[in-house]
């Protein structure tokens, strides 16, 4: 999915007062130290933030924070657990067992699920109901309503079979709450279907390796009957959310504050990924990223861990140098941010157009300099092809070490010896990408290449600029920067490549792939990777792929960055999980001296 | 013994303490306004401090020159930590550098042209709009004065910034546009001075004589009433400037300034303020930049309005 990229937000001057703090707080950090082994039951965790989820709705929501907030209320049938080691492979959460053909769970073509979910599970309506294999079902086809359908639907819209035209009809309804209550009930879905209130089989329309992985998506989260009472994404369907998580939304006042309270119809014997320690979470989303980290530094009680807010980029180099213990760098598996090159510009007579031209920028750019800015490479492990390390199929791969003799050369040979006046698109509210800005435009000048800034408000980022097709068409912007990020783990190629690369379907607004690049070489690959029988068999496709991605120059990875969450002393049991990219809050606990506020 | 009576002399003879005897001349208001100006100690400072701003920033090529640093070169090897931080003041960069390896100092140098260019033009045009609206908003009064008076009041009514983020999100950052705005939104309070000293002028004999006579309104207005509402104009003026460089800084801090990379000041102090637990001299050096500027703009037109009527100290309007 599209991440932010690196977000250097500001703030207004925060008096000596907590400057001082700020300098005696790592001092008494130090005394009190994660109370590890029994782990305390109750008190409220404290998260601090400065944004709202996208949508507080699990079948709609597409966005990081959103993730972090399901995490609390909505389960999957597979999820990713809180194992530090392990963050990236799913497990069991509502199903009973990953299926696999020996235990039945997949058939042996490959194309046909079958997952049995756990019984005794049960949502907070009233009185308390079962969450059945029907809820399963209602949740798939909410995800492509035509109020607010899920962004991600391109990964999995031509793999569900009857889905694609499921949603075809389900568009023509209208928006009334009663007209899609009516479309859900009676419309069929033949690719996902309720065997009995326990058993789900879904039908593929050919095999895929990472489908369990994927149903680990909240797009998959089962959804009771009461939500068809409310428009999708809708703010008041937020206000009467039904939970069959540990917690539930108790109140939620849009980009003010959360609050959750333990679900009395959770059974924790049913649940072996949360624990739920603590008795209540609250979300304060009014609090700037310097505030965010003093407060998690000083340990007072009503600041215990991040919402939407990392560590200030500033401050990272400190708290790695003194090792501070309460400091985490998590593998993130993303590529963010990175260069992408507009093929369809009409600017310098299509010069993107010509794969040299794009050779020259690869080989003329510098990558150590851009990460540089980004705070260096201990967090911004350097990224020279498409897939990041962990990735199935990723294989380390540098086709363009940086040489702008090279650069001069090519652009040279293509027709282009006196260079080149190329247009960089950036948010101009990022300090992050207006700093990638001038080092890439100080670094082109070398090879002859004048490039001048396009700064457009974040508002405008995607939705005037990169998702309208004849912005890139009429030339507003030759190269632009872009973040990306996995919709899910392990097996995970396919996210990256189909969004991005694919050609045609992947074409803005419906897809990602902003530079309009379509090889058939390439889609074939992609296609083969995506229905391949075995794991290996799809490693080596992606892989394959990946060169010849990079071997046409469609755009400039930089850097696998390490993602950074801090929290306070007194939160223990603290797991990273790249899913939610924060620590897991349902598998936390307070030291005993610290659960208020 | 007989005493003079009747005219009064222009010049005489009086004794001085030292004894021998010095002409007492008749001085115009301009000279007696410098003379007071130039006893007032603090008014000289600041104005030396303004004279040297204005020379460090005509010079600021020859800064660059001799610290070898162009205001735009961003130096990755020397000016940045491989964690990408600023580094602090040091025998290469005497003021340190910022968060993308540009010396500070040089950057300063430059920024000054920015605050005192938009300073003086922006104040010169308000000025000027101003002074033209009051005076024939005063001189011909009636019909005239009614509609520029309410023209004024809807001017002087409208929310600055407010206006001004839209204007420059529709236009984008530019100098001109930044000049055009804050002028924009100060000639309406110049105008309003200027027509209250026309209106308290206006009866006087001298200008009802020249009306009788029949001289041209345009020239009354310029030649014989111009002149002697002009004090209080070039206090407030004065007084203007340095608002004028801090509302600059201002838009320039909200992103509403210059296209990157230019050196201004309020753009350094927004891209510093991500630093100011780990790298000082980012914040402090402009910041003191704009401090001392305006500070000195504000204590020279203190002195102006002293030297020019010590009598009155509620003359000049506060601009809101």
């Amino acid at each position: 999915m599209r991440t932010k990229t690196h977000r250097f937000a500001g703030t207004a001057a925060v008096g000596v007062l907590l400057l001082a703090a700020s300098a005696c707080g790592s001092s008494n950090n130090s005394s009190s130290s994660s109370a590890e082994g029994e782990a305390v039951r109750g008190g409220t965790l404290n998260m601090l933030g400065a944004g709202d989820v996208d949508y507080m709705d699990p079948n709609v929501s597409y966005y990081s924070i959103g993730y972090l907030n399901l995490r609390m209320w909505s389960r999957q049938l597979f999820t990713y657990p809180a194992v530090s080691s392990d963050a990236t492979t799913a497990v069991p959460d509502l199903a009973t067992a990953i299926p696999t053909e020996a235990n039945g769970g997949i058939s042996k073509d490959g194309m046909t699920y079958t997952i049995t979910m756990r019984k005794g599970v049960k949502w907070n309506t009233d009185p308390e109901r079962e969450v059945t294999a029907q809820d399963v079902v209602r949740g798939v086809m909410r995800t492509c309503n035509p109020v607010q359908p899920f962004g991600g639907t391109p990964d999995f819209a031509d793999l569900i079979v009857g889905y694609q035209s499921f949603c075809d009809g389900f568009a023509k309804v209208g928006q009334s709450v009663d007209a899609i209550r009516n479309y859900i009930d009676s419309a069929s879905l033949p690719g996902v279907v309720a065997k009995d209130d326990h058993t789900v089989v879904f039908k593929l329309t050919h095999p895929a390796t990472y489908f369990v992985d994927m149903l680990t998506l909240p797009a998959f989260s089962p959804a009771p009957k009461e939500v068809l009472n409310y428009l999708p994404g809708s703010t008041s369907l937020g206000q009467h959310e039904v939970s069959d998580g540990p917690y539930q939304v108790d109140t939620w006042d849009p980009t003010k504050q959360i609050v959750y309270t333990r679900n009395p119809a959770w059974d924790s014997a049913t649940d072996p990924v949360r624990h739920a320690y603590v008795d209540r979470i609250v979300v304060d989303e009014t609090v700037s990223q310097d505030s965010t980290q003093l407060q998690l530094q000083t340990g007072t009680d009503t600041a215990d861990m991040e919402w939407d807010n990392f560590p200030p980029p500033s401050q990272l180099p400190n708290l790695i140098n003194t090792d501070d213990p309460n400091l985490n760098l998590g593998e993130s598996f993303s590529t963010n941010p990175y260069l992408v090159f507009n093929l369809e510009s009409p600017n310098n007579s299509s010069a993107l157009n010509d794969v040299r031209v794009r050779q020259a920028l690869e080989y003329g750019i510098n990558r150590d300099h851009i990460i540089q800015v980004y705070g260096g490479p201990d967090v911004n492990t350097p990224l020279t092809q498409v897939l990041p390390p962990g990735i199935v199929g990723s294989e380390p791969n540098n086709p363009y070490p940086y040489n702008p003799d090279k650069a001069k050369q090519l652009l040279a040979a293509a027709g282009h010896p006196d260079g080149l006046t190329l247009k960089f698109l950036y948010r101009n509210s990022s300090e992050g990408n207006r700093k990638a800005f001038a080092t890439v435009q100080q670094d082109l000048a070398k090879v002859g290449i004048n490039v001048v800034g396009v700064a457009v408000p974040n508002a405008d980022f995607y939705t005037k600029y990169l998702q309208v097709p004849d912005a890139a068409r009429r030339g507003t912007w030759d190269i632009a920067l872009a973040g990306w990020g996995p919709d899910w783990y392990g097996n995970a190629a396919l996210s990256f490549f189909k969004p991005l690369f694919s050609g045609q379907p992947s074409f803005p607004p419906l897809g990602s792939n902003f530079g309009f690049y379509n090889s058939p070489r390439t889609n074939t690959l992609i296609n083969e990777a995506a229905t391949a029988t075995t794991e290996s068999q799809a490693a080596q496709l992606w892989a394959k792929a990946d060169v010849q991605v990079m071997k046409d120059a469609v755009f400039f990875p930089i850097t696998d960055p390490k993602q950074a969450n801090y929290h306070a002393d007194q939160v223990n049991g603290a797991v990273y999980i790249p899913a939610i990219q924060n620590f897991d809050p349902t598998n936390v606990w307070l030291s005993s001296d610290a659960q208020g506020g | 013994m007989t005493v003079r009576t009747g005219s009064a002399p222009s010049r005489t003879h009086a004794p001085d303490s030292a004894g021998s005897s010095q002409e007492v001349a008749g001085r115009s208001i301009w000279a007696l306004g410098w003379r007071r100006l130039r006893r007032d100690r603090t008014a000289m400072i600041s104005l030396g401090v303004i004279v040297f701003v204005v020379l460090f920033a005509i010079g600021a090529p020859v800064v660059a020159a001799i610290t070898g640093h162009p205001p735009n070169q961003q130096y990755r090897d020397t000016g940045l930590s491989p964690a990408g931080l600023p580094m602090p003041p040091s025998h290469e960069f005497w003021f340190g550098t910022d968060d993308l390896g540009r010396d500070i100092l040089v950057r300063i140098a430059y920024g000054a042209r920015i605050s005192l260019l938009v300073g003086v033009v922006a104040t010169g045009l308000a000025v000027g709009g101003g002074v033209v609206v009051g005076l024939v908003s005063g001189f011909f009064g009636g019909w005239v004065d009614s509609v520029l008076a309410r023209i004024v009041d809807v001017a002087l009514s409208l929310p600055f910034l407010l206006l001004a983020i839209a204007l420059v999100s529709i236009t984008g950052p530019s100098l001109t546009v930044t000049i055009l705005v804050i002028g924009f939104f100060s000639w309406a309070s110049v105008a309003r001075i200027v027509r209250g000293q026309v209106f308290s002028i206006r009866e006087r004999e001298y200008i009802l004589a020249a009306r009788a006579v029949g001289v041209r309104p345009l020239r009354i207005m310029f030649a014989e009433i111009l002149p002697n509402v002009i004090a209080p104009v070039i206090v407030y003026a004065t007084l203007l400037v340095p608002v004028v460089i801090v509302t600059q800084a201002t838009l320039s801090y909200l992103g509403l300034g210059l296209e990157p990379p230019t050196a201004d000041w309020g753009g350094m102090l927004s891209d510093a303020q991500g630093y100011y637990t780990t790298s000082w001299w980012f914040i402090i050096f402009p910041g003191a930049a704009l401090l001392i500027t305006t500070l000195a703009f504000n204590l020279f037109g203190d002195g102006v309005r002293d030297a020019f009527d010590p009598r009155s100290e509620q003359l000049v309007e506060t601009w809101r």
